[in-house]
């Protein structure tokens, strides 16, 4: 049934931009302060002011725009949008239209299963709009947001799978975040999408209406709002009805998209260009310099710890997760060899116990060099991974390793050692040796509980079984 | 070029748009001075020259970013001059009856 | 004739003796021609410097701060400005005084000041007629000796036609040589504060003053040329070799026969005088009208739209917010107002023919490549500030077109950017003042401030 259809989704992402400034004025860039606090009578629409524009804000849209293969306009200028809204302090939006940052684009992304790319429209800079909430029938109205930076980033309508969606916004998050362009944090509305949906019964024909959903705010809400959509758009044809153009808003507690505006009174948005911000002419060698800042991308990572470091995919992709995450383990990396092994302690144990003990790994006190040098001794059999599971809840914490093992009576089986009792072992129990020469593989169990009542389980019985199949074999 | 009508239907929308209202009894010489505005503007469209790419830079500038200055003014001016408000923010009416949400 | 205030004439006189004078002028002459909307409780500003007890007025478009600037509009009526002006800034700093607001055309849109909620301001020539706009106040208060500068603003011409109206001089400056911030937006590509004032020399040391680079406006710029006219001694420039383009023929832009008779006169007194006169033909100044209102306009309609009784200003209890907005705006807004804003909204709309705003901004574009290469043959361009003489209060004010056509010739300089200086340098056989207006390339305002005093001094 479902494949008849031709599912058409393109989206439109707002993301807000981590400048210590807004966009058009000396306001600060800050979420959380008391209700209209930082604000003056730029973001608060007062006459006779003029928009000031924030240079920080032009090099973090170019810096993504090289990270999203977009082609950069020399010449780039703002253009309003005007719609009346009470959200929207002047009555138009101070938007690019004409000649946006960054058009053209292509965006490569991973998810766990492989790699994906999907088209970019177009880049741009724009304010974003007061911050309203519903108070006892009324709309109260705090400026603090308004003027906040944004990007929006328009992709090509030419996603055909709700399923491609999520690593796509995933990704983006994770890009921006590394390029420290946005903090992307959903709960503080920093990340937020429009999702324009339609479908047509025939692959041949592309549909000639789009449903658009304004405002979601969180990925779960971006894909339940997709499903429903589609679902709701396909019941709908096959009934025969013809659809039209509208907007939908989508209600995240009785899971539905509702009615906003139908296509008559969609806005006209008579875009004309902002006189009061002079254009930008500019040149190839001032952009050029800021390629550089665009260069770590999780993109290049996955890339680089897949080929360079035989990372899995999946694995990469885990730890790209978090800036933090993955900078903890290129700290780690100058110390040992041994990327598996850090990637499996990393994204496992000491993932595992940061989580249970509510602590960041910014704020954890394990330094890179001690899981190194925990990560050597386990490979020599001087510490048994049991044993180091142990211990990490308490080296998280900032316990420091010596005196842990100290506290713990752990004498250090180094492998010489290990070698030196199952000598000892070998030597005292020949008729067992006999039965294991004559094919009785499973007496091996035996010489292992045996180190282990030697060294009081301190060996480590993967690399004491190496050992005696070793030398049980000579 | 195209010319519209200029008529009562397209009078209501540009109201609509423009967020205005106009007396029933003014219509007439609204719609007649419109007209007559319409008329003058469209005249350019007797202009003929080749229509190349408008990147215009009417300014004697180009290239300006703001500096550290801040207006002479502090957020308790901005709010006073709210005419409704409550606990510090701009109060609004809904902006419809019914699907606002 | 009417006790003027120059600045000549205020240099050796008390703030005591001048605050008389113009309070004196202000009873004999406010209510007769309505000029001052009101009147502000100044005192000696105790800063001093070059412009040490100038009385200055303010257009009802500027902001000084806590004084109500309303823009001769209902729906800015009581708005108090939160803020002063760069120029008011820079002018308060040099020790000039503010006297009041003056009257204006309703958000600078009108060139006869009879669309103001206050009522029209008078000739102060003969009270029948108009006294120009939109800023008629100002000029007004010039010629009235209420100030000896009055600030205005100039977005097609509503500093230039009231000064040849009432008889001052009117500066609009370069695009970008006065900050804009802090003056209510008409339509921000033409929009432009300018002086009336009069003489050359005081409207030059002014501009010195208020010109500079205001961070709070990106298109402002530091013209060091002109701040040197701070301390310039105006007699000592020479100006030879200067070229001026005039036009010969009217065909396209129809002017008055009493006009068109003062300004041949003018040209031959300039080629008596040995001045360099040549005959031009300004390009696609017919064309200027209707470019000019598509740009400005569209620019209105959008800039105007913050006014929605939300905010600020005019209010109201009505139900859900459209029905709010759209009972603020109007009952807020005069009629032309709304004409404006409304044919700038149907030329940006979708259901008109996109072309004609895309083709008015590249017509712009074209314009001013047209006028670079004008100006690089000739210096300044000599025209008629406006077509015709001033008109009878009523006259035009239900005649839109006719309203617009004052502009024929003053909207060409917003339009490229450009500076233009209006003179009075005639009058009708009736005793009314005509002006004549002097246009140079954009950034020549020094040239063309020096080149103005010059032409002054040499016809008398
Ligand atoms: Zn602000």
């Amino acid at each position: 049934m479902k494949s008849k259809h031709y599912t058409v989704i393109g989206l439109e992402t707002h993301i807000q931009l981590n400048t210590t400034k807004k966009i058009f004025c000396n306001c600060k860039n800050s979420y959380g302060a008391p209700p209209n606090t930082n604000i003056c009578p730029i973001c608060t629409g007062q006459p006779g002011t003029l928009p000031v524009f924030n240079k920080d804000v032009l090099r973090k849209a170019l810096v993504f725009s090289y990270a999203l293969n977009c082609k950069l306009n020399l010449f780039t200028r703002f253009d309003r949008k005007n719609y009346f809204y009470p959200d929207t302090p002047k009555n138009y939006q101070i938007t690019q239209h004409d000649y946006p940052v960054g058009y053209d684009g292509e965006f490569y992304f991973y998810s766990e299963k492989g790699q994906d790319s999907i088209k970019i429209k177009s880049i741009q800079m724009e304010e974003d709009s007061a911050k309203i909430k519903h108070d006892a029938g009324d709309i109260l109205i705090d400026y603090n947001r308004a003027g906040i930076p944004l990007l929006e980033i328009i992709s090509e309508a030419s996603f055909h799978d709700i399923n491609n969606i999520m690593p796509y916004l995933e990704f983006l998050k994770r890009t921006a975040r590394f390029l420290k362009i946005s903090n992307c944090n959903m709960e503080e509305g920093s990340l937020r999408v429009d999702a324009n949906i339609s479908i047509s019964t025939d692959k041949n024909i592309i549909p000639d209406y789009k449903i658009e959903i304004k405002n979601l705010n969180s990925f779960i809400a971006v894909k339940n709002s997709l499903l429903y959509e589609h679902d709701r758009q396909i019941e709908l044809l096959s009934k025969g009805k013809k659809l039209h153009e509208e907007t939908r808003s989508w209600d995240e507690k009785n899971k539905k998209t509702h009615l906003l505006r139908k296509k008559e009174a969609i806005s006209d948005y008579r875009f004309i260009p902002e006189a009061n911000i002079p254009p930008f002419l500019l040149s190839e060698k001032e952009i050029f310099a800021l390629k550089s800042d665009a260069d770590l991308t999780p993109y290049f990572i996955i890339n680089n710890l897949v080929n360079n470091y035989h990372i899995e995919l999946k694995q990469a992709y885990k730890l790209t997760a978090h800036k933090n995450l993955y900078e903890y383990f290129i700290e780690v990396s100058k110390y040992t060899y041994s990327y598996k092994k850090i990637i499996n302690w990393l994204l496992g144990d000491v993932v595992f116990n940061l989580r249970k003990a509510d602590i960041t790994i910014d704020e954890m006190k394990l330094l890179p060099e001690t899981l190194a040098k925990v990560i050597e001794m386990i490979e020599n059999g001087e510490l048994s991974g049991k044993l180091v599971k142990t211990m990490l809840p308490e080296l998280v914490k900032g316990k420091d390793l010596d005196k842990l093992i100290e506290e713990k009576n752990i004498i250090i089986y180094s492998k010489k050692e290990l070698e030196r009792t199952i000598d000892k072992i070998i030597k005292d129990n020949p008729k067992e040796v006999k039965l294991y020469k004559n094919g009785k593989e499973s007496i091996l169990s035996f010489f292992i509980g045996k180190v282990m009542e030697e060294t009081g389980d301190q060996g480590d019985p993967a690399l004491s079984k190496e050992i005696l199949i070793n030398k049980l074999i000579k | 070029m195209k010319k519209l009508r200029i008529d009562k239907k397209l009078l209501d929308k540009m109201c609509d748009l423009a967020k205005l209202d106009h007396d029933p009894g003014e219509e007439e010489s609204l719609l007649k001075d419109f007209g007559e505005i319409m008329a003058m503007i469209e005249t350019i469209s007797n202009v003929d020259f080749p229509m190349k790419d408008e990147r215009m830079i009417f300014h004697q500038v180009i290239n300006q970013f703001s500096s550290t200055k801040k207006y002479e003014c502090d957020s308790e001016q901005i709010i006073e001059k709210f005419p409704h408000k409550r606990d510090d923010q701009l109060l609004s009416p809904p902006v419809s009856g019914n699907n606002d949400e | 004739m009417m006790n003027r205030i120059t600045f000549d004439g205020i240099k050796e006189k008390s703030f005591k003796s001048i605050s008389k004078h113009i309070n004196e002028n202000i009873k004999k002459n406010n209510s007769k021609f309505n000029i001052l909307i009101e009147k502000f409780n100044y005192d000696k500003n105790p800063n001093g410097g070059l412009l040490e007890n100038v009385p200055i007025t303010i257009k009802d478009n500027i902001f000084y701060k806590n004084h109500i600037a309303s823009c001769a509009s209902n729906i800015l009526k009581n708005y108090r400005a939160p803020y002063s002006a760069y120029v008011v800034e820079k002018l308060l700093g040099e020790g000039a005084f503010i006297v009041g607001r003056t009257n204006m055309d309703e958000f600078a849109m009108g060139s006869s000041t009879e669309y103001s909620i206050y009522g029209p301001t008078k000739n102060p020539i003969d009270p029948k007629f108009v006294a120009g706009g939109s800023s008629g106040g100002a000029a007004a208060s010039i010629i009235t000796g209420i100030a000896s500068i009055a600030l205005g603003s100039d977005t097609g011409g509503s500093i230039r036609q009231p000064a040849a109206f009432c008889g001052a001089v009117g500066y609009k400056p370069t695009y970008g040589v006065f900050s804009r911030r802090g003056l209510v937006a008409f339509s921000s590509s033409l929009d432009q504060i300018g002086i009336i004032g009069n003489n050359v020399g005081d409207i030059a040391k002014s501009a010195a003053v208020m010109n500079g680079k205001d961070p709070h406006d990106l298109s402002s710029y530091l013209d060091r040329e002109l701040k040197h006219l701070a301390e310039y001694d105006f007699d000592s420039y020479e100006g030879e070799r200067k070229i001026i383009g005039v036009i010969h023929d009217f065909s396209d832009t129809p002017i008055s026969k009493e006009i068109e008779n003062s300004y041949k006169k003018l040209i031959s007194e300039l080629n008596k005088m040995n001045y360099e006169v040549v005959s031009i033909f300004p390009p696609f100044l017919e064309y200027s009208l209707p470019l000019y209102h598509i740009l400005a306009n569209a620019e209105a309609a959008s800039n105007l739209s913050r006014y929605d009784g939300l905010k600020y200003g005019l209010s109201n209890n009505e139900g859900n917010y459209f029905e709010r907005v759209k009972k603020a705006r109007t009952e807020g807004f005069g009629r032309e107002v709304k004409r404006r804003i409304l044919a700038g909204t149907l030329i940006t709309s979708e259901g008109y023919d996109i072309d004609l705003y895309k083709k008015a901004q590249k017509l712009r574009v074209l314009l001013k490549k047209n006028y670079d290469v004008l100006f690089s043959t000739v210096n300044f361009v000599l025209m008629p500030t406006t077509p015709t003489s001033p008109f009878k209060l009523g006259e035009k004010i239900n005649d839109p077109i006719a309203m617009y056509n004052n502009d024929a010739f003053t909207t060409i300089a917003n339009i490229i950017g450009s500076c233009a200086i209006s003179l009075p340098l005639g009058t009708t056989s009736g005793g009314l003042p005509i002006g004549f207006q002097l246009m140079a390339a954009p950034k020549e305002d020094a040239e063309l401030l020096k080149f103005s005093y010059k032409l002054m001094k040499d016809l008398g």
